[in-house]
């Protein structure tokens, strides 16, 4: 193992002054001096250096240019290589793509910038091949050009990729309900992390919770009672849910209904439609078929028996 | 990035490219005599390329080429893995027509591609001896052959994708 100091002595030491080991030293030293800023003002906020966030993006960016400059003028010296196979191209093309699409500060990385990353990794590591001298160009060894046939059509593949995830994105944002929807029969996508929130959800849940209320432990005339005053349209339902809910954004664009489903005793189907709020985009539904049934659970001497339980299935999501 | 990831599109297609360039190459070896490396790279070739052409016309046919109902029967198919229940009967019809479409429109371009490649120089082969094409009728009768193997080759990999395909989305499968 060799000490801290000789790793440093061996590998980042500037070997002449205008080399990649300074430009990355110089560049941490700037964030060695800009984490010290920092805390400083976290702990003596009165005395502290005071930078102007203009000042301290300005450190950032700089910082991060240098870092990026050394880092690709480190792989072009030395590339880092599994096997065979060159990274330089792959990291060469990342750092492009991360300078020249900037929007380093609010770490956020446009799809574009994404998406044209293999596709410039791969014309990288094809320059060198068709490019002879200064200005020359020529046509690759027969050997090599199906490799670098392979290598590019690898790369729009991996490109197409990506672009079908900021697409599936997309689809999500356009429509928020599905974003939340149950895609564990895709064969296509897999969820990452929990379903989000969303308003249509929130809104089958109460209306579920609503019913519930209703059901749950009541006794089946009651229970008949409320589906009758349900059906003739006694009950606002729609109402009852909003009221619940203040925090739905398009209020006016949802309708909540309940239907009992004919010929069954009872099953209830809840819908929640949405209309489209912008051109281009269509209408939704959400539905959610609950069952009503007397509870098995409860002893049959009991003074409320039969009395109901409400059992849902999960949601279904429709384009109309 | 959203938490919906199209990364069962990523795992399923790198498997079904590694089976069909694996049975490609195996029906393009036998039946043109072929080096076996000469044969995967033929068939690793025309997969990317028919591959990556697929894509390109996803790209530019989804956002403003197809009518509203297909784009929305689309998405839903894709994150929620059936059609959409408003879905009318033609619609299935049409999903048979457009994959068989595909099929046809897939063999075309790799025939087509893999003539163009070789006769340009751009992956060796027996039409291209010291840098010079071949003449034209000792092509042709190459070039027909190839194209039967190609035939073949294509037939064979998507009865296989097919039944990977019908395997995957078994009921028994899905827990």
């Amino acid at each position: 193992m060799a000490t801290p100091v000789e790793w440093f002595n061996k590998n980042l030491k500037p070997k002449k002054l205008f080399s990649w080991q300074t430009l990355i030293l110089v560049s941490l030293v700037l964030w060695l001096f800009l984490a010290i800023v920092y805390l400083s003002e976290l702990y003596y906020p009165t005395e502290a250096l005071q930078l102007e966030n203009e000042d301290r993006d300005a450190f950032i960016r700089s910082s991060l240019l240098l870092l990026s400059v050394g880092l690709a003028w480190w792989q072009i010296e030395n590339p880092i290589r599994i096997g065979n196979f060159s990274l330089r191209p792959w990291i060469l093309s990342a750092l492009a793509c991360l300078l020249f699409f900037p929007s380093l500060l609010t770490g956020e990385i446009p799809a574009f910038a994404w998406i044209i990353w293999p596709i410039l990794a791969a014309g990288i590591a094809i320059f060198p091949k068709v490019r002879r001298g200064k200005d020359k160009w020529q046509v690759p060894p027969l050997e090599e050009r199906s490799q670098l046939l392979m290598l590019g059509l690898s790369s729009l593949i991996l490109s197409s990729w990506l672009g079908f995830a900021f697409l599936v994105e997309h689809w999500t944002q356009d429509y928020p309900e599905l974003a939340s929807a149950d895609v564990s029969r895709s064969n296509f996508v897999v969820r990452v992390g929990n379903a989000p929130n969303t308003d249509g959800k929130e809104i089958l849940d109460q209306t579920v919770s609503q019913i519930a209320g209703e059901v749950n432990g009541q006794t089946w005339g009651s229970i008949e009672r409320f589906l009758f005053n349900l059906q003739l349209g006694r009950v606002n339902i729609q109402e009852q849910v909003m009221n619940q809910l203040q925090g739905i954004v398009d209020r006016d664009r949802w309708s909540v209904q309940v239907e009992i489903v004919p010929e069954t005793e009872y099953d209830v189907r809840i819908f929640a439609r949405k209309t489209a709020t912008s051109a281009g985009r269509s209408d939704y539904l959400l539905s959610k078929t609950c069952q009503i049934r007397p509870d098995t659970r409860m002893p049959m001497d009991s003074p409320a028996y039969p009395a109901g339980m409400l059992n849902c299935k999960s949601t279904q999501f429709t384009f109309e | 990035m959203s938490s919906i990831l199209p990364l069962k599109t990523i795992l399923l297609q790198t498997l079904l490219l590694l089976v069909t360039i694996a049975i490609e190459s195996w029906v393009l070896r036998n039946r043109l005599n072929l080096p076996r490396k000469l044969s995967i790279m033929y068939a690793a070739i025309v997969n990317l390329l028919s591959v990556s052409i697929s894509w390109l016309a996803f790209f530019a046919v989804e956002p403003e080429f197809l009518p509203p109902t297909l784009k929305n029967q689309l998405i839903h198919y894709i994150l929620i893995g059936r059609l959409s229940s408003s879905a009318s009967q033609a619609f299935e019809f049409w999903a048979i027509v457009i994959g068989f479409a595909i099929f046809f429109v897939t063999l075309q371009v790799k025939v087509q591609a893999l003539y163009l490649l070789q006769i340009t120089g751009a992956i060796p082969s027996r039409m291209v001896q010291q840098d010079r094409v071949i003449q034209r009728h000792k092509r042709l009768i190459i070039r027909r052959e190839q194209t039967l193997a190609i035939l073949a080759a294509h037939g064979l990999s998507h009865s296989a994708m097919l039944v990977i395909l019908v395997i995957l989305n078994l009921q028994l499968l899905r827990v």
